[in-house]
């Protein structure tokens, strides 16, 4: 099944149209949305819940925690418009809080793939698992990676760099930038590898990271709660002690509007930006 | 003349009131009032499931009124589906039956509820589910007036009538209480029934502690959703605890614990 808040013009025709029986607009009423999930996958339908943004997470997140987080229901969140996708929308639309605000609730797993790769490697595992789950995408699939730069380790971790000094780690389109930055730095003399994390929750196995002297995580999201949060969690529990940085979203800023471009700038996450707090604190 | 399954129901509730009062003061727990006033409504929809269980249908109850809990326990023990040490293990450390109502599959209780305007969603998602698959059978949920409240009730509410729902009825105790003060003097609900009319449900009122008019409620078949506005005296069945704002919140002492037993017979 797939249920959508109202939203999803041109994207979701063809599948409404090939498959009716299965598609159903429940208008802008996200709470009941997320109820009416519950109630199909106690049937035993395998609902996707589609929205933009912050709708299917903070509007109706006392749905998610107590109807289906609760009671382990097979709902499958889809939110499309990860981080600045929708930048000059305004904040009601920046999508830079939800990982914080849904890993608390037991039972879901958190996905965040970065390309159309990424997505396909998520999508198997949405659709053999029973589980709750909520799955954050970019607005464009514009973002290409060449393939043959990747190599895919377990639990959703894909490699686009191999280095031992120093582990840039980050989740979602981001990924680009940071791609980006260790080129940059990778210029300058130092030893970078990239790993970008499709899967958030469960977080994986990240013993690899043993290796690495220094580690930085970048997310297009808070930092408090967030993608570096988990991993700061992580490294605790694998007993990972490298000095970390972990950068993201400026909540001081939460009132520009512009392009996705303009914001990841301001936001420090561009490319220069993230070179630049890199290297000072490496030379601290 | 009185229907059978009436009659079982008058019995069901008439056993099930004592039970609730007996947890409510061993519990030392709140709500008795707002159980007291859906135990009539309760018998009658879950002898419907459950009966319908045993004919092939497949009526279902879903509690969104989630503090009535002792009233849903209750009925079922009387029932025959809840044992006796469960309902005396009531929210004790690690009891199964909680204070707001649990989840339990094996006691047939579908969805774990408490905060209140998410269970007429679930039904509206089960409801549209079993007239995917062609099921029988009608989907009840038993809400309060007080959650009438709660935008989230309107979401499904105007979502049911839209899909043209005819196999789902939401049940309101409509006791004219809430957790302050009379529901008029909080946020007024009249005119109740018009508000429902306007949302394309067809309503039916009833005296929410009548048998017969409970039964002709829930059997009513029509090609929209129902909605079956009760009306009924919150602590219905111990006088002082008729129409009280404080036994929303109070558990009898052992006096009135006494007083209660020897009026409900």
């Amino acid at each position: 099944m797939l249920l959508t808040g109202d939203l999803g013009w041109k994207v979701l025709d063809s599948f409404e149209n090939n498959y009716p029986e299965s598609y159903l607009n429940v208008g802008v009423a996200e709470q009941n949305m997320i109820g009416v999930a519950a109630g199909l996958a106690y049937k035993d339908f395998k609902p996707f819940v589609y929205s933009i943004g912050n709708f299917p997470s903070f509007r109706c997140l006392e749905q998610i925690r107590n109807d289906v987080s609760q009671h382990k229901l097979d709902v499958n969140i889809v939110s499309v418009g990860s981080g600045f996708s929708y930048g000059t929308l305004g904040y009601s639309h920046h999508a830079i809080e939800d990982i914080a605000a849904l890993r608390c609730l037991p039972n879901i797993e958190i996905f965040c793939p970065a390309v159309p790769k990424q997505m396909n490697w998520v999508f198997e595992k949405l659709i053999n698992s029973r589980n709750p789950s909520y799955t954050k995408i970019p607005k464009d699939s514009e973002l290409v990676i060449p393939d043959q730069s990747v190599h895919q380790h377990h639990d959703g971790i894909f490699q686009y760099r191999s280095g031992t000094q120093i582990a840039l780690i980050t989740t979602g389109p981001i990924l680009k930038n940071v791609i980006d930055a260790a080129e940059v730095l990778g210029s300058i003399g130092y030893d970078i590898s990239v790993y970008s994390f499709a899967q958030i929750k469960p977080f994986p196995d990240i013993s690899m990271l043993h290796r690495y002297s220094r580690i930085v995580s970048i997310e297009e999201h808070t930092t408090y709660g967030g993608f570096g949060s988990s991993l700061l969690e992580a490294m605790s529990n694998y007993r990972i002690y490298s000095p970390t940085l972990v950068l993201g979203t400026n909540p001081s800023l939460n009132n520009m509007v512009g392009s996705e471009n303009y914001l990841r700038k301001s936001h420090h996450l561009d490319p220069e930006s993230i070179v630049r707090k890199i290297t000072e604190w490496l030379a601290k | 003349m009185t229907s059978s399954i009436d009659l079982k129901a008058s019995d069901i509730a008439s056993v099930a009131r004592k039970t609730v009062l007996e947890m409510s003061f061993r519990a030392r727990t709140s709500h008795i009032g707002s159980s007291l006033s859906c135990i009539d409504l309760l018998s009658a929809m879950y002898l419907r499931q459950f009966e319908s269980h045993e004919l092939g249908l497949g009526n279902l109850v879903i509690v969104s009124k989630g503090h009535a809990a002792s009233a849903v326990y209750s009925v079922l023990n009387a029932l025959g589906k809840i044992s006796n040490q469960d309902i005396e293990d009531y929210c004790t450390d690690g009891a199964v039956l909680g204070g707001h109502v649990t989840f339990n599959h094996e006691y047939g209780i579908p969805l774990s509820t408490g905060s209140l305007g998410h269970a007429l969603s679930f039904g509206v998602g089960i409801a549209y589910a079993k007239r995917l698959r062609n099921e029988s059978g009608t989907v009840y949920v038993l809400g309060s007036d007080g959650e009438c409240d709660s935008g989230a009730i309107w979401e499904a509410a105007m979502l049911a009538a839209h899909l043209e729902l005819d196999n789902l009825m939401f049940v309101i105790d409509r006791n004219g209480l809430q957790s302050m003060k009379r529901t008029e003097e909080t946020l007024k609900l009249e005119p109740l029934a018009n508000k429902w009319k306007a949302f394309n449900w067809h309503v039916i009122e009833i005296q929410g502690h009548l048998h017969s008019e409970i039964s002709e409620a829930l059997d009513f078949k029509l090609s929209q959703p129902i909605v079956v506005i009760a009306n009924t005296i919150k602590g219905f069945g111990i006088s002082f605890m008729e129409n009280s704002i404080e036994w929303h919140y109070r558990s009898p002492n052992k006096e009135e614990y006494l007083n209660g037993i020897s009026e409900l017979g």
